[in-house]
């Protein structure tokens, strides 16, 4: 599929609408076949860094990431764990056609700002960098939040800007969205709408200017708090890297 | 009763400064880089080392020198999950026996300072954990004691060649 075929058929299916389609919600065409295929191309063997402050959700979707399911057990990460690298196939949930993705492992890191030299050579190894972020609390103006974001995003500004010249795909990931009541009561087409409210907060726009801008640092918002949440999370990523 | 070790452990909160002891000695917040050096350290052994025990979240791992062990807390932290304590120390390749039990009453002291608590079960596990760290670590004695005999038999039939010869 030629960049111009892919741009049209992305243009065509918005992220939301896209996840929508792939869910159910609407009719899927064939072309969401092709979509897939620059899908498994984009992310054939990347290695991929999840970063983010504690308790955002780091461990719940790498776990996801590399056995398809949630984990069963909670706790703090503290030492770094290596995950073992997956074929990421959602061929169970999508009867439409295998989504095989062969993803590298990569480490489970702590999320205290005492981690962040680990975080730093994590993210210069990655093709993907995943950051994430409380966006419910975000959204309700939690000030411990959003300074904590903004120490983050200091230093992984300073680390994308250091590796300008090969930048990695870098996703602002807001999790935790099915605590806040607006998110709940967004009917699934509306929720273009929600995100583009998140990506108004201030904080966000910072967010987005010190990780290089719009084309730069892409958004992604949802929960994870069930395998089907989860996996409408992960396909917004998948798609903004194809 | 820590100096032979690093303590470290998160904040049950999520959001006050995680606790670290480095030999003794309590790391402030501040000291930023100290802290950071102390995160590098451990995850160094977890990266280049080997997971030698793992019992009921009794996690010991280990390079040629040093271990890592994660041992889980009484308490949990504000969104439910198990808080482990994390002690990081230095071991030579014969293993002490009070090595397991200097541990155990390090991490006692820690844990006491932090407010937190740890289970009996997971107590002795600790002291399991060093007997197998030990065992391991008997086996790569031999193991290196038998190659460099290896390598010695070698040398010595060679020499004894080069002299027949000559």
């Amino acid at each position: 599929m030629s960049q111009s075929e892919y741009s049209a058929l992305r243009n065509k299916y918005s992220p939301w609408g896209l996840v929508g389609g792939l869910l159910g919600f609407t009719s899927v065409s064939a072309a969401i076949d092709d979509l897939l295929d620059a899908i498994i191309i984009a992310w054939k063997g990347k290695k991929l860094a999840v970063l983010g402050a504690r308790g955002v959700g780091k461990t719940h979707l790498i776990e996801f990431l590399t056995t398809g399911s949630l984990p069963t057990e909670y706790k703090q990460t503290l030492v770094s764990e290596e995950t073992s690298s997956r074929r990421f196939s959602l061929k169970d949930r999508f009867s439409l056609k295998e989504l095989n993705l062969n993803v590298k492992a990569t480490l489970d890191l702590s999320g205290s700002k005492d981690a962040y030299g680990e975080w730093r050579k994590l993210h210069d190894e990655a093709d993907i960098v995943l950051y994430l972020l409380r966006a419910d609390r975000l959204i309700a103006s939690d000030r411990e939040v959003e300074d904590r974001t903004r120490k983050d995003i200091q230093q992984i500004s300073g680390w994308l800007d250091a590796r300008s010249s090969r930048p990695p795909h870098f996703f602002i990931i807001g999790t935790h969205c099915d605590l806040d009541p607006k998110f709940q009561s967004t009917a699934p087409g509306k929720l273009g709408d929600y995100k583009d409210k998140f990506c108004q907060l201030p904080i966000v726009k910072e967010l987005v200017d010190r990780a290089g801008g719009t084309q730069q640092a892409k958004i992604a918002l949802g929960s994870m708090k069930t395998v089907e949440d989860t996996q409408l999370l992960v396909c917004q990523v998948f798609m903004q890297v194809a | 009763m820590t100096e032979k070790f690093i303590l470290w452990a998160q904040a049950l909160d999520n959001v006050s400064p995680d606790h670290f002891d480095d030999r003794g000695e309590e790391l402030s917040a501040d000291a930023s880089a100290r802290r950071q050096d102390v995160v590098s350290l451990v995850s160094s052994v977890i990266k280049s080392g080997t997971r030698v025990y793992e019992v009921s979240g009794v996690l010991l791992t280990a390079d040629n020198f040093h271990f890592v062990l994660e041992v889980p807390s009484a308490q949990r932290d504000n969104v439910g999950r198990t808080a482990p304590i994390i002690c990081y120390g230095d071991y030579d390749a014969a293993i002490e026996d009070e090595l397991g039990d200097s541990a155990v009453v390090a991490l006692g002291a820690f844990v006491k300072r932090i407010g937190r608590t740890l289970q009996t079960e997971h107590i002795n596990l600790v002291r399991d954990s060093f007997d197998s760290l030990k065992k391991k670590s008997s086996i790569v004695r031999l193991l290196r004691t038998v190659g460099i005999g290896a390598v010695i038999l070698v040398l010595l039939v060679l020499v004894y060649e080069l002299v027949q010869r000559s």
